[in-house]
């Protein structure tokens, strides 16, 4: 009697256990990937936080390490070089970078919406690119301040404005010239700039280069053509942990932002939550997944950056991005 | 088991267990029609409210159809979208466009802006919001959708406008059908959330909202605020809806509290639309209906087992008493009766054993009486505190107690054999005699005798007698008292009143004494005081005297000082301007001259200056705390150095002195010493200055030394006097107020100072503080 009894709970907890021994995948050796941040630690890259404290590369059995950029970091070199696997970059370096011949790629884009915004002192008539005309917009510079000369170029392009008729000087990060009334517009950064000055109590009318037609992406997701030949595997796993990081940071921001101190240098939570709220629309723009990109979108930047003369070389709108990872971890069949 | 308990079990069970069982099913029954009402409540909440919002939807989507039909408004737009914006037309039309129409419209509601899209690159020709004017729309759904038909563009995040947004497109078109412009409409949200969170019934808990197909809240949820297309909810009712289902469930709700939750998926708008209410609030009823239910079997129970108790009772107890009734019996007890009127068995055997137990006491009561009476009598015989005796006229001792047995010390047998004679001696066997006698002819009579024991002891007694006559015969019955107590007590009353009086006359010899002594001692005290009164008189007027004296001295020496610096000043200025105007009529030797004349007044300055300091040091409050000599050193020794950086010298500084003292006089001492040891080594190449503390015979003696150029000590007394140097002037400079000073600071101190040294050996300088 026992006997049948014993035989019956092991065969009952073998049926049990049988489903979920073959779900288990097989013990795999842990995969390194080292992924280049655009600038230092900060609420701005919260998602890939977010994915390596809840453990979603190690569910997908990676072993990430962020690799912070400055001043100094060469970022795109890096991810190039394939020191590092992955970067976070603009669409404007990876368009110019493909187009003299470096094989960076965007697999997806985390900012859907740019960040850059035109601010006058809203006490000023001045409410659209029309009213820069005969006045001073500090839209002029290199390094990081390329990415707003060539927004208010293309802007004031494509609205056919002359841009003779605006005085044009350097930006500058402190603003000082902005404060005193002696510039009338400055490029900012919603998730810098911008805070900045309202914490300083300014009061802002917002030109958005987006609202004129200059529609671009901010931090996109890149590696180069030899990882998606040899890895596309590490790629789609890499970028579905990423985007579920990216998905929890979006739904519990509050979270986010405790997460993102445990990275950052100084433990400032209020300017780091007030990134994250200003970051959080551009991220999460209630249309299609988060991180997908659109043929058109990439079809209007290169048509923007070749306009403005920023191409080595004519460049297929089709070349700088590729939709089959993120297809991949949303499973939607190509068409 | 005894009757009782199992009577109660049985009634118990008789009575809860169908009111468990009724009450257990109209409970589930209950619970089951009201979880049934719920549900439906909440389905139609869905239906109604999504009835209502489609509505809403399509009667804004009508109200902006029927705004673009307005021909003066299809003229207008047709101007703006085929001019150019510096046309005069252009501008008219803008302005009646805005003013006549769109502005009108804004007020019945519905919509917070309104504006005109050209149609060929999507620019916003004309705004309520004049901000959004000249702005791109071209790839927003509503404008390339709202070009063929009326759009709805669902709730999304606007950048622009910085919160959540709805906004309809409607083609504007001409009267063949050509494509105008496009009029587009933002929906104010806040209607939406109003037809969210009105509620049908009074209900706490309530909750209807909308959920898009990111998770994320649409409208505001009742209880969060700012959720909207802020905050993800991810509730198992929710995750259900977005799968595209309809239906009902029981789940935890966004703040994890149990919900009776309905939810219906509106496949246009890509949203879900959930009504949930608390279980709590829900099931509300039912829990009441419970606890009735629970308090009904509960009273239930209580009247099932009184009822119990007193049916057992009934039954029991005249069995009990039966019980009872035999056991007294059975220990002898007869004139228990156990009968009663009961009409049952039980009755009938009680009063069958009452009648045996009845014969039984007929024969065994006579005995009993007598052992009763002679019992009783024996009681009161032997409680007696004294003695019992009872004897015949020929004094054979019948009865006694056992008191007598005791004290006589004879037993029972022996008492038998004695006489009364024989328990006393002398003349108190006649008296004893004499009084037996007296009983026997007069009927009573008492005495008092020693009684003498066995062992010969002897105890007074009070005995009394009285004569009894007992069936014919006579006998002599009485008690004896011990009176010894009382005997003792007399005496001693008497031996203390004795000595009482001898005490007395003691004490009033003592207090005479007394008396004597404090007299003495009093007229001594009046002595002492009055010679006090006279010392202190007299030290009073000689302080005073001292006082005055001292003050005119300081004020004397202050003022003098003070005064000698005017005419200083003037040898100084004057000196000087001598000097700068007449330079080149004077020859070298006069202005050598002129340099000494200043050199000297300056030095003149500087002595005035030490002696002000000095009167003062003298006359100002002392301030005591604890102050850290060492600290102060290692200052003075760095503040010396940064004077002097090119100098090396070694500081050597005992750390942890510490003085009760003030700080301020005590610093200008110390500076004044070390001051000195770092002037006098100055031609030293390794010179060291030495600050540290030495005990001597329980004296703490602080010191300052240094390895300079020292002095002589045969000149050791005149070193504390003013003005008294032992160097020259020019080798070192000074005044000579310093070691005075520093002598007057350690004298107010309590405390002592001197100087060891030797030529070219260096010196020393010792202080105590006694304070």
């Amino acid at each position: 009697m026992n006997r049948v009894k014993m035989l019956l709970t092991l065969l009952l907890a073998s049926i049990i256990m049988l489903p979920s021994c073959t779900q288990q995948p097989l013990p795999v050796a842990t995969d390194e990937v080292t992924l280049q941040l655009k600038w230092s630690h900060q609420a701005q890259f919260a998602g890939f936080y977010m994915a390596q404290e809840k453990g979603y590369y190690a569910q997908e059995n990676l072993k990430v390490k962020f690799l912070e950029g400055g001043q100094d970091v060469d970022i795109v070199r890096r991810v190039i070089s394939g020191q590092a696997d992955f970067g976070v970059l603009t669409p404007e370096i990876i368009i110019k970078e493909r187009s003299k011949g470096e094989p960076l790629t965007a697999i997806a884009a985390i900012y859907r919406r740019s960040a850059v915004v035109f601010v006058a002192k809203n006490d000023s008539d001045i409410l659209r690119p029309g009213d820069f005309l005969k006045k001073k917009v500090a839209a002029a510079g290199e390094g990081g301040a390329e990415e707003f000369a060539l927004r208010f170029r293309a802007m004031m392009k494509r609205l056919g404005l002359d841009i003779s008729m605006v005085e044009i000087v350097p930006y500058d990060p402190a603003y000082t010239a902005f404060y005193d009334g002696e510039v009338h517009v400055t490029p900012c950064y919603v998730t810098g700039g911008l805070i900045k000055m309202r914490k300083k109590g300014l009061r802002l009318n917002l030109i958005r280069p987006d609202d004129y037609g200059i529609r671009f992406y901010s931090d996109t997701l890149a590696t180069t053509e030899k990882i998606i030949a040899e890895r596309p595997e590490l790629i789609t796993r890499f970028l579905r942990a990423s985007l579920k990081g990216w998905q929890e940071a979006v739904e519990d921001y509050q979270k986010a932002v405790e997460i993102t101190l445990k990275y950052t240098r100084t433990k400032d939570a209020e300017l780091q939550n007030a990134m994250m709220e200003a970051m959080l629309p551009l991220v999460h723009t209630g249309e299609d997944y988060l991180g997908w990109m659109t043929p058109e979108m990439w079809k209007s930047m290169v048509e923007v950056m070749s306009e403005q003369g920023l191409l080595a070389r004519p460049l297929d709108s089709g070349e700088p991005y590729n939709l089959r990872f993120l297809k991949e971890v949303y499973r939607v069949g190509s068409q | 088991m005894k009757l009782t308990p199992r009577l109660i079990i049985l009634f118990l069970v008789l009575a809860v267990f169908p009111t468990v069982s009724v009450g257990y099913f109209s409970y589930e029954n209950g619970r089951r029609i009201i979880k049934q009402e719920t549900v439906q409540h909440l389905v139609s909440i869905n239906l109604l409210k999504s009835s209502d919002m489609l509505r809403w939807i399509e009667g804004n989507k009508t109200s902006l159809e029927e705004l673009s039909q307005r021909p003066l408004l299809k003229l207008y737009a047709d101007v703006m979208a085929t001019h150019e914006t510096s046309n005069p037309q252009y501008n008219h039309s803008h302005e009646q466009l805005i003013s006549q129409h769109l502005l009108p419209r804004l007020k019945y509601g519905g919509f917070f802006e309104l504006f005109v899209i050209c149609p060929r690159h999507g620019i916003i020709l004309a705004s309520t919001d004049e901000r959004q004017e000249g702005k791109y729309r071209e790839n927003q759904s509503y404008f390339r959708e709202g070009k063929y038909r009326t759009f709805v563009e669902g709730i999304y995040y606007s950048p622009a406008l910085d919160q959540p947004a709805m906004t309809i497109g409607t083609p504007i078109k001409g009267e063949d059908g050509n494509l105008i412009a496009v009029l587009a409409g933002r929906v104010d949200l806040a209607e939406l959330s109003g037809i969210m969170a009105l509620q049908s019934l009074d209900s706490r808990t309530e909750d209807t909202y909308l959920v898009n197909h990111f998770n994320f809240f649409i409208t505001e949820p009742r209880f969060g605020k700012g959720y909207a297309l802020k905050k993800a909810v991810r509730t198992w009712g929710v995750k259900t809806g977005l799968s595209g289902r309809d239906g009902v469930g029981f789940y935890r709700d966004y703040r994890g509290v149990p919900v009776i939750g309905a939810f219906k998926w509106l496949p246009e708008y890509k949203a879900c639309l959930i009504s949930e209410v608390d279980q709590a609030e829900a099931y509300g009823p039912v829990v009441r209906l419970a606890w009735i239910i629970a308090g009904t079997t509960f009273f239930i129970a209580m009247a099932a087992g009184i009822l119990a108790v007193l049916f057992a009772r009934r039954i029991t107890r005249p069995v009990q008493e039966l019980v009872i009734g035999a056991e007294q019996i059975g220990r002898g007890n007869l004139g228990v009766a156990v009968g009663t009127d009961a009409k049952d068995e039980i009755g009938e055997l009680s009063r069958a054993f009452d009648r045996m137990s009845e014969r039984l006491k007929a024969t065994t009561v006579s005995r009993d009486e007598f052992l009763r009476e002679r019992d009783f009598s024996d009681y009161v015989i032997n409680s007696l505190p004294g003695v019992f005796y009872l004897f015949d006229t020929e004094g054979v001792f019948i009865r006694w107690n056992k008191n007598f047995e005791k004290i006589t010390g004879y037993s029972a047998d022996e008492i038998r054999k004695i006489k009364p004679f024989d328990l006393f001696e002398g003349e108190d066997r006649r008296l004893v005699a004499e009084r037996i006698q007296d009983v026997f002819i007069s009927g009573e009579a008492s005495v008092e005798a020693l009684f003498v024991s066995k062992n010969g002891s002897r105890t007074p007694y009070y005995f009394t007698g009285f004569r009894v006559i007992i069936e014919a015969k006579q006998f002599l019955i009485g008690v004896g008292i011990d009176i010894s107590e009382k005997k003792k007590a007399e005496k001693e009353i008497l031996e203390a009143q004795a000595e009482l009086r001898r005490l007395l006359d003691a004490a009033e010899q003592s207090r005479m004494e007394l008396a004597r002594i404090v007299e003495e001692q009093k007229r001594t005290e009046k002595e002492i005081q009055r010679l006090n009164l006279e010392l202190e008189d007299r030290v009073r007027a000689r302080t005073a005297q001292l006082q005055a004296v001292n003050q005119e001295l300081e004020a004397f020496a202050y003022s003098v000082s003070h005064d000698l610096r005017a005419p200083l000043r003037a040898l100084d200025g004057f000196s000087a301007a001598l000097y700068s105007s007449y330079s080149e009529k004077l020859d070298n030797q006069a202005k050598h001259y002129l340099e000494r004349i200043k050199a000297a007044s300056h030095r003149m300055g500087e002595l005035i200056n030490d002696l002000l300091n000095l009167s003062r040091i003298t006359r100002c409050q002392m301030n005591f705390t604890e102050v850290d000599l060492s600290r102060l050193a290692t200052k003075i020794a760095s503040e010396l150095q940064d004077g002097n950086p090119e100098r090396h010298v070694r500081f050597v500084i005992k750390q942890g002195m510490t003085v009760r003292g003030d700080l301020h006089l005590l610093r200008i001492m110390l500076e004044n010493l070390m001051n000195n040891s770092w002037k006098f080594t100055g031609t030293r190449s390794d010179a060291t200055i030495e600050v540290g503390m030495s005990v001597d015979a329980g004296e703490r003696a602080f010191f300052v030394k240094d390895n300079g150029v020292g002095f002589d000590m045969a000149y050791a007394d005149k070193l504390f006097s003013p003005f008294q140097r032992l160097h020259g002037v020019k080798e070192f400079p000074g005044t000579g107020i310093g070691l005075v000073t520093v002598k007057r600071i350690v004298t107010r101190h309590g405390g002592r100072i001197w100087g060891e040294g030797s030529p070219d050996q260096g010196a020393t300088f010792y202080f105590t503080l006694e304070v």
